[in-house]
């Protein structure tokens, strides 16, 4: 009983002595809180404002509105719309790198800056550089934008490059999705397109619009709407006029129907989209049976492959010879072959820690693939 | 009792024990950046110094922001250290800590955005760095205010100058770069290897062999081989 009242003692000093600090510890740590919340709050909207403004100079005013994970700016001069400018965060090495892409009214990127990335110093971070970002300017959402194809990776950072390049491609999406419409791509060669029933989909007034185009000769014949949510009564006009109207105009880009015009306009970006991905060149040509030799020049000196083509595909790629590294470029050596002939494109994702050899590899493949076309 | 423990750091300082207060700050800032350096003959505080020191700018800003935590907590440890109980005192000590280094983080985010992104997830940790609390624990709560901040200070600058001289050498190796210029032109491939982390441990390693040699050498010729 003696002890009970001096422990409790104890306790209540303990109690008592860390309570008193974490009240002063809680107080002063709320107080430099509320003095530099406003200053950070401040300072991240004007970063993403000046890379706002650095990938769309032209614009003396901007308009922000949310479209999924992307911020989008609208551009203006006076009251006219001149691009648009998209903040966007794919996933890099370290982190989201988050970046501005500016737009223009065609659809061709000014800009592209990086507003924050925690990306490896030395390597990740050289994504700033001009010779990067400039291979980005002009490009357009027809074109692929994938290291090896259209963009040349930074060595020894794949995968933050890739990451990069994903993030101007969600930007493209975006303007395709948000601004398109009035700025949409330009239309699809009809004549070019092989026959078959292609689909297609694009996001109407209430979810997305799924359409099969039938090709016959050359010609749109058909287009059919597979499926939509639009409100039955307002798109019904549009559901019924558009498609008559684009196989009449064989055209993609035909006037919208007054009252249902998002429908209208997803209806002729889906068909847009299904004749997208077949334009000459994303079909592979015809290729002849054979086994043909290309070669690529890789990290060490020039990369010789055998190309094996079987039924008009490629049946195996094999590396002859090289002088690459050899632990080093051992994964693209095993893997890019593989990937190649499973895509059966040359347009595959570089191993990371191995660009050059994995695009001596696809180049070498591209050189044999032009001589089985011969 | 009070007495005795009032001893033990005198007597752990070396000669300084009786000298005049300004000698034993002179004498506790010394200790610090030389004969105690933490990073160095210490060895505490490892994680920042391999994974934050991949340029001279982050290495001296985390330098700095884990001496102003160390410089405000020995402070405030030394003064309330007498009325803490023993029973609480290192959740006192981490609470304090953790709470000058919520401080500097909001400060630096407000106030030096770059260096403060840059620097992410080590600012945070500092709470955890073994240097801060050893010293609350070792120096600070059984010294006067003074002398514990004497003792922030050296050991500040002593784990400062460790984290900046790293960031010297990897930036010059693996990017190139003195401090902010480029000096080796872009035909000169630098040495990537020594960004990444292995090339960390590499630098801290001949950098700790380096403090050996040279206080093993001034050992030497004051006669009292080790």
């Amino acid at each position: 009983v003696e002890g009970g009242g001096v422990v409790i003692k104890d306790i209540a000093r303990l109690m008592l002595v860390l309570t008193t600090i974490c009240v002063v510890a809680a107080a002063s740590v709320a107080a430099t809180e509320a003095m530099t919340t406003p200053l950070i709050l401040d300072r991240k909207a004007n970063e993403q404002i000046a890379a706002v403004k650095q990938v769309l100079p032209e614009a003396e005013r901007f308009e922000n509105e949310q479209h999924k994970d992307v911020t989008v700016y609208r551009g203006f001069v006076g009251d006219n719309l001149v691009g648009s400018a998209f903040i966007v965060a794919p996933q890099g090495y370290n982190g989201p790198i988050r970046m501005a892409v500016g737009v223009d009214l065609d659809g061709k990127i000014v800009d592209v800056t990086v507003i924050q990335q925690d990306e490896t110093p030395g390597l990740g971070t050289r994504l700033s550089e001009a010779r990067f970002i400039n291979q980005f300017k002009g490009k357009s959402g027809a074109d692929t934008l994938r290291a090896g194809a259209d963009i040349q990776a930074i060595a020894g950072a794949t995968i933050s490059s890739n990451a990069f390049a994903r993030g101007v491609k969600t930007a493209l999406d975006s303007h395709k999705a948000v601004v398109a419409g009035d700025t949409g791509p330009g239309p699809v060669e009809v004549g070019q397109v092989p026959d078959g029933v292609y689909r297609g989909q694009a996001d109407g007034f209430a979810g997305p619009v799924v359409v099969d185009v039938k090709m016959e000769g050359g010609r749109i014949a058909a287009v059919t709407i597979v499926e939509q949510n639009e409100t039955p009564a307002v798109s019904a006009p549009a559901r019924e006029k558009i498609p008559a109207l684009i196989v009449e105009k064989q055209s993609a880009e035909v006037d919208a129907v007054a009252g249902a015009t998002l429908t209208s306009k997803a209806i002729m970006a889906a068909v847009q989209n299904a004749l997208a991905g077949t334009a000459p060149g994303a079909a592979p040509a015809a290729l002849n049976d054979g086994v043909y030799q290309g070669q690529g020049e890789g990290f060490a000196g020039p990369i010789t492959v055998e190309v094996t083509i079987t039924g008009g595909k490629m049946a195996a790629v094999k590396i002859l010879q090289h002088s690459e590294t050899p632990a080093i470029s051992a994964p693209a050596r095993e893997q890019i072959p593989a990937l190649i002939v499973e895509t059966q494109s040359t347009q595959v994702d570089a191993v990371a820690g191995a660009t050059y050899t994995s695009e001596g590899i696809a180049a070498a493949v591209e050189d044999a693939l032009a001589k089985a076309k011969q | 009792v009070a007495v005795v423990e009032k001893e033990l750091p005198g007597a752990s300082a070396g000669t300084a024990g009786r000298a005049p207060l300004s000698v034993q700050m002179i004498g506790d800032i010394k200790r610090g950046i030389i004969d105690e350096n933490p990073a160095l003959r210490l060895v505490l505080g490892m994680c920042p110094t391999l994974a934050v020191t991949t340029s001279f700018i982050n290495g001296l800003g985390l330098g700095l922001a884990t001496m102003a935590v160390l410089i405000c907590s020995n402070i405030i440890i030394s003064l309330i250290g007498p009325y803490v109980p023993s029973k609480v005192r290192i959740p006192s000590y981490i609470v304090i800590i953790a709470s000058f280094v919520t401080v500097v983080d909001m400060m630096m985010a407000a106030y030096t955005p770059d260096l403060h992104r840059v620097l992410g997830i080590f600012v945070p940790l500092i709470t955890v760095n073994c240097i801060i609390l050893g010293r609350a624990e070792a120096f600070a709560s059984k010294n006067s205010v003074l002398r514990a901040l004497a003792d922030g200070v050296g050991m500040g600058l002593g784990f400062t100058f460790v984290m900046a001289t790293m960031g010297i050498i990897r930036g010059l190796l693996g990017m190139g770069m003195l401090i902010d210029w480029q000096v080796l032109p872009d035909s000169i491939p630098p040495l990537l290897f020594f960004i990444l982390p292995p090339g960390a441990f590499l630098v801290l390693g001949y950098l700790i062999g380096l403090a050996n040699h040279i206080s093993a050498s001034a050992e030497a010729r004051r006669g009292r081989p080790q």
